[in-house]
């Protein structure tokens, strides 16, 4: 477990898969729930959990997200690692949006930062999130991210439309950065 | 040469396994599109197995494969449409040319701009995307000329013989699309789906 001031973080076990299906349920479409065509389903509980698994055995690393009592808040993690390139897109998802603006999550953002580039060794981070997830975009931005461009209308919805934000933040910028660079950032136990 | 009367698009099926497979082992093939040099041969011809016998004409299929087929050469390349998506009416595209003389010629800019006629009209598709490495700048510049907006720069994204490149991210919308059909409607008239399959038919009729 990585142990912070807002929250714990520990690996995804199956026993998450009812929470997480609620993530997709409520709140809207997400970023960092949309399959590889883009699409904002509602996956089954076994669904869920066979996505689990398969991330155990390919290594992916998938987080949840804990306060200090012990209440499952979010899930985020890093995956679509490219060895060869050296990067990866890591995701964070907040059952209330609210939370993008808060200690808890610029302390998971920079547990995963901190795993990307200095223990994975990785030299770029990607993200996305829709034209519609404010406050997650904001979050990204405070922790030096920076926008490669929007993928316009690539997803449809009851409000039309949506755009899709790809941003990239590089080790230099981590580095450099006041809210990641090498500060203490999470401890481990 | 005419395009509307020599070279056409059609589905790719079993039968076209072996040149498929012979693209595929293109060393080419792998750079500027996708694929590991450690894949066996075994491995390329499951994958592309797989790949035409995913579904059948009258399904709603997540990919389409179309061969690019000349009436005196055969088969010269492949043009496919993966994860379509019928929700949102998208989908990103891959183009490959397998005679390499042919590359930079009208051959790859009237396929592609037929493929994207289909899509759009045929699929009733919204957008269409494709992420074109930097150094391929013939792609990424038929792509421009059929109306696409270069929407994405990723920086050092993909590792090629040790060097780290820029990968461009494109996006076609179809009212963009058909602006530039109607800017470039005279010129390409002839090229058009209509005349490709009345060709077809009339091929077919003359057929013994």
């Amino acid at each position: 477990m990585i142990i912070g001031t807002h929250n714990v973080l520990r690996f995804s076990e199956p026993e998450d898969a009812h929470f997480y299906r609620a993530l997709y349920l409520q709140g809207g479409p997400k970023a960092a729930l949309l399959d590889a065509r883009r699409e904002f389903g509602a996956p089954t509980l076994q669904e869920i959990r066979e996505l689990l698994i398969k991330s155990e055995s390919a290594r992916a690393f998938l987080f949840t997200v804990e306060d200090p009592e012990g209440r499952l808040r979010g899930w985020c993690g890093l995956r679509a690692l490219n060895i060869e390139a050296s990067f990866c897109e890591m995701f964070m998802v907040f059952a209330a949006p609210e939370e993008y603006a808060g200690p808890m999550a610029d302390e998971t953002m920079e547990a995963l930062l901190d795993r990307a580039f200095n223990r994975l060794g990785l030299q770029k981070v990607l993200a996305t999130c829709l034209d519609s997830e404010e406050t997650l975009h904001a979050c990204l931005l405070r922790h030096g991210f920076r926008s490669c461009g929007v993928q316009r209308d690539v997803l449809y919805g009851k409000e039309g439309w949506r755009g899709l934000d790809t941003l990239a933040l590089d080790r230099a910028a981590y580095a450099s950065h006041p809210a990641t660079g090498p500060g203490p950032g999470a401890t481990v136990p | 040469m005419s395009f509307t009367t020599n070279t056409y698009l059609r589905r790719a099926d079993r039968d076209d396994l072996d040149t498929i497979l012979s693209w595929m082992e293109d060393p080419d093939f792998q750079r500027f599109l996708y694929g590991d040099a450690a894949q066996s041969p075994r491995q390329i011809r499951e994958r592309i197995i797989q790949m035409l016998g995913r579904s059948p004409g009258n399904m709603m299929p997540s990919a389409v494969y179309l061969l690019i087929e000349s009436k005196e050469n055969g088969p010269l390349g492949m043009i496919s449409f993966q994860n379509i998506s019928w929700r949102n009416r998208s989908c990103s595209i891959d183009v490959y040319i397998g005679d390499k003389t042919r590359r930079n010629s009208m051959l790859a800019t009237i396929s592609v701009f037929r493929a994207l006629e289909y899509a759009f009209d045929e699929l009733n598709l919204h957008r269409i995307s494709a992420l074109i490495y930097a150094f391929n700048r013939t792609s990424w510049r038929i792509f421009e000329m059929a109306g696409a907006k270069r929407e994405l720069v990723l920086t050092r994204h993909v590792m090629r013989e040790g060097k780290l490149y820029d990968a461009y991210g494109y996006g076609l919308l179809r009212h963009e699309f058909n602006a530039i059909r109607e800017k470039h409607g005279a010129v390409s008239e002839r090229f058009c789906l209509e005349n490709m399959i009345a060709s077809s038919s009339q091929d077919l009729e003359e057929s013994p």
